[in-house]
């Protein structure tokens, strides 16, 4: 048994009587790129955060690399880097100045990278990093915590200012991190084709509790839509289990089911006596369709 | 219409901070009301009531007019800008009413205590100047933090120079002091609504303006900065390329106030007997209350260097406290020399110096350890330390500096307590370190809810 | 390896990461084809899990494990230290129904699209029959 990277059990957080996080118990072995998608104020900051340790959990405990969270030793920190939502940036200097001070910060650093990576990016270093555009600052944000290469990445929306180039680039930085296999990814987003490229396990989040948590490629193969068409009118309960929605109309029928093994199918068919046809969703169909 | 009383309501409850001073200070008022008669500090309960009801609002209202007249879609909507505007009068005028009626009420219930010859009228024009000059002085200074500066300078040249002009007297004695009051007030709102209505752009303070349009000019030359790991912390707590650029802050702040004791010392007629009173008193008021300021700034930064430098929460904290007393230091030595010279230079009753410096400093350290105990939020104990503070330290530094009364053995008994109580918030900043919370703890940052359209 | 020239070698695959279908499942699928279709014959290099991962921009975890399934399946062939190479097709790989079942996907498409168009199986047949040059 891999021992796991980050590892969180009946994680709860509440703030002045608002739960915002509720029974959470998560595990990430590494080598991993987990892809953690929400709604907004689904509490994705909130978890991100109380795992690496900024905030105290209500209830349950997260420990990283075998550590709790809230007294996270120096050792373990330098095998972190974290890209918050909000840049975290010192204004008045310039991005080459950022970068000698976070490198004096750590006690590895790579510059080559960090150098050739702000010339593919397209960083403005010499300017004052008031003067940058909010892409180039979360770029610069980025690339901060790129620098000492770290075996854990976590990042809060990492791409929301991003146009797509920049965006295609930084998901080809991430995949590079990913093929050392010792070194994990954890990140948050709204653009959910970033997701289907990258990660290979997703945490869906729906009001502070966990959806889903496991493979992308299993919860692909598991949510699917089945479009019914019969030659006689479809009674209204379709007698199918892990029913996520359902529409009948007459001799057609649509209904969006989790936890799909393929067998049914067939028993499905004979039973209602029609045509039923798998198809399969998109992250984002099935985003939408576990929120209806 | 709404959006007239919408603002005006605002002007009293933007932050939960002044709804609850509001409140204490109304009980107190309450207070100083019901006992008139009954005890002796009656009176004085009466008026920090009212000052505690007032004065938060009064303060913060000037930032919160700049964010909310900042949304760019305020300039689009028909009418938005007149509305806020005149919803602020009306905040004002009603607060203006308020205090008047307590002072009418004071005069009814305690008739001796009443100096003859004081009008409503006159406290309303009054209240009304003065609430106008701290209101449009927080608007400026909340974009332009060093135009308190200004302020205080203006106030120290004109006074003096006001009193000389022949036409003054005249005026004054013709039209009568209050229609002067009024009348100048009504100036400064005219000119103010010609500018405001017109201004394409109000920008937000700066500390939430995160648009780099915004920017000052870029440097032409890059100041090299030390690159250490020590040097690394404190840049990044600071916000500022280093502690010099904070100094160098101080030296201006330093060297203006160099200038407007100058400009009193060089016309020795214009001096009023209690002219060295008025700029110690704003000087040692400034050196109490700077610590807060930095202490609430490096602390809510904190949260970057968690991951980043490894640190504990306790070394954290140990680190923020020693940067905040570095600061602290550089800053406060030029002023207090400052403060020397004046006493010795400049006229004034106060014979105690010992007394004063040590209660400047205790105020200054309860103050500094306010600062880092912030960090959760204004619970009850950081608002009645912050209140009894600000009350108390104003109120030790004031008698003493225009009273002159005789102090005695009270002298080293209110530093010592000062100290003792800075003590106890040391303590509990650090009990509160232990377990800081960063997702409630973080750089002031103005949320969307904050920049939604008012109107 | 020369990324300039992995970079300018057209691309084998078409790799939809936003389908419903799976990337490995997509890649499976059409790796099968290709070879059933004799796009790929027997000895081609594949590209290197790492090349498809970058090339596509999608994560290598999700290609070594369509290889790995199709190395199961007795298509691909693991060379120590050389790509992977599609290994030859054995005639007697398994019985007959076996390798029909392999297209029953297919087939359930092509038999609904025939019915929707009003189509009999003769008809389809004869087509079949056509395309796979066994006289009319």
């Amino acid at each position: 048994m891999i021992d796991s990277i980050v590892s969180a059990r009946q994680l709860g957080k509440t703030i002045k009587d608002r739960t915002i996080l509720r029974d959470i118990s998560v595990d990430v072995t590494p080598g991993n790129v987990v892809g953690v998608i929400g709604k907004n104020g689904a509490g994705k900051t909130t978890l991100l955060e109380i795992l690496l340790g900024f905030s105290p959990p209500t209830s349950g405990n997260s420990a990283l690399f075998g550590h709790d969270s809230f007294t996270l030793p120096a050792s373990v920190k330098a095998k972190i880097g974290f890209v918050p939502q909000q840049e975290e940036l010192v204004n008045p200097i310039t991005g080459t100045q950022l970068l000698l001070l976070t490198a004096s910060l750590h006690r590895h650093w790579n510059p080559s990278l960090t150098s050739t990576l702000s010339e593919a990016w397209e960083i403005p270093l010499t300017r004052p990093i008031q003067t940058l555009s909010a892409g180039e600052r979360q770029k610069l944000s980025t690339l901060l915590a790129l620098g000492h290469e770290p075996e854990l990445l976590v990042l809060d929306e990492p791409a929301a200012s991003l146009d797509p180039i920049a965006r295609r680039q930084f998901l080809q930085q991430i995949l590079e991190i990913a093929a050392a296999q010792t070194r994990t990814v954890l990140f948050s987003t709204h653009i959910v084709s970033d997701l289907e490229r990258v990660a290979n396990q997703i945490w869906i989040i729906r009001h502070g509790t966990l959806v889903w948590q496991g493979d992308l490629d299993a919860l692909k193969e598991s949510v699917v839509r089945l479009n019914i068409h019969a030659r006689q009118p479809l009674p209204a309960s379709l007698g199918v289990s892990n029913v996520l929605s359902c529409r009948v109309e007459g001799p057609h029928a649509t209904a969006v089911v989790s936890r799909w093994d393929g067998l049914p199918a067939r028993d499905l068919e004979q039973r209602l006596n029609a045509n039923v046809e798998v198809e399969n969703l998109s992250l984002e169909d099935i985003f939408v369709e576990l929120h209806s | 219409m709404r959006g007239i009383l919408r603002t005006a309501l605002l002007l009293c409850s933007w932050v939960p901070l002044q709804r609850r001073l509001l409140a204490i200070g109304l009980v107190l008022t309450a207070v100083g009301h019901l006992g008139q008669s009954k005890f002796t500090l009656s009176t004085l309960a009466l008026i920090s009531g009212l000052a505690l009801a007032v004065l938060p609002s009064l303060i913060v209202g000037g930032t919160m007019f700049r964010i909310i007249s900042a949304p760019r879609t305020m300039h689009l909507a028909p009418h938005a800008r007149l509305q806020m505007l005149l919803g602020v009068l009306l905040g004002l005028m009603i607060m203006a009413a308020f205090f008047t009626a307590n002072m009418e009420l004071l005069r009814l219930e305690n008739a001796a205590a009443w100096p003859a010859g004081m009008r409503l009228s006159r406290i309303f024009a009054a209240t009304m100047a003065v609430e106008t000059v701290l209101l449009f002085g927080m608007f400026f200074i909340s974009r332009y933090a060093l135009a308190v500066w200004f302020f205080i300078l203006i106030a120290q040249i004109s006074a003096p120079l006001l009193a000389r002009l022949p036409i003054g007297p005249a005026v004054a004695s013709r039209l009568g002091v209050v229609n002067v009051i009024v009348l100048l007030t009504a100036g400064v709102w005219a000119v103010f609504a010609a500018w405001y209505l017109r201004a394409r752009r109000i920008a937000p303070p700066m500390w939430a303006d995160a648009s780099a349009a915004s920017s000052r000019r870029p440097a032409t030359r890059e100041r090299s900065i030390h690159s250490s790991r020590k040097a690394a912390i404190a840049i990044h707590l600071l916000g500022l390329p280093s502690i010099g650029r904070l100094v160098w802050r101080g030296i201006f702040v330093f060297v203006v106030s160099l200038i407007v004791m100058l400009t009193t010392i060089l016309r020795p007629g214009a001096m009023m007997p209690n002219t060295g009173a008025s700029f110690l008193f704003v000087a040692f008021c400034l050196i109490a209350f700077l610590p807060i300021v930095i202490a609430a700034g490096v602390a809510h930064r904190s949260r970057l260097l968690w991951i980043r430098s490894g640190c504990t929460r306790k070394e954290l904290f140990q680190t923020c406290e020693r940067l905040i007393w570095s600061c602290f230091a550089t800053i406060g030595m030029p002023m207090l020399l400052l403060c020397l010279v004046a006493w010795v230079f400049l006229p004034h009753q106060a014979t105690d110096w010992p007394y004063l410096l040590a209660m400047t400093l205790a105020s200054a350290l309860c103050s500094l350890y306010l600062g880092l105990m912030n960090v959760a939020g204004w619970r009850l104990l950081d608002v009645t330390a912050a209140v009894l503070i600000v009350l108390l330290g104003l109120g030790v530094i004031v008698g003493p500096l225009f009273a002159n009364a005789p102090l005695g053995s009270a002298s080293i008994v209110i530093p010592v307590m000062g100290s003792l109580g800075a003590l106890s918030l040391r303590a509990i900043a650090q009990q509160r370190w232990r377990r800081i919370d960063w997702l409630i703890c973080k750089p002031p940052r103005l949320s969307s809810q904050a920049l939604r359209p008012v109107i | 390896m020369d990324k300039r020239s992995t970079q300018s070698a057209p691309r084998i695959f078409t790799l939809q990461p936003s389908s419903g279908i799976p990337i490995y499942r997509q890649l499976i699928d059409q790796v099968r084809r290709m070879v059933a279709s004799g796009q790929l014959m027997h000895g081609t290099e594949l590209p290197s899990v790492r090349e498809v991962a970058a090339e596509y921009t999608v994560n290598p975890t999700t290609i070594s494990k369509a290889y790995g399934l199709l190395e199961g399946e007795g298509l691909l062939q693991r060379n120590r230290g050389k790509p992977m190479t599609i290994a030859g097709v054995r005639r007697n790989q398994g019985a007959r129904p076996q390798r029909l079942k392999h297209l029953e996907a297919q087939i359930d498409a092509l038999a609904l699209a025939a019915v929707q168009l009003d189509l009999q199986a003769a008809d389809l047949i004869g087509l079949i029959r056509k395309k796979m040059g066994e006289g009319s």
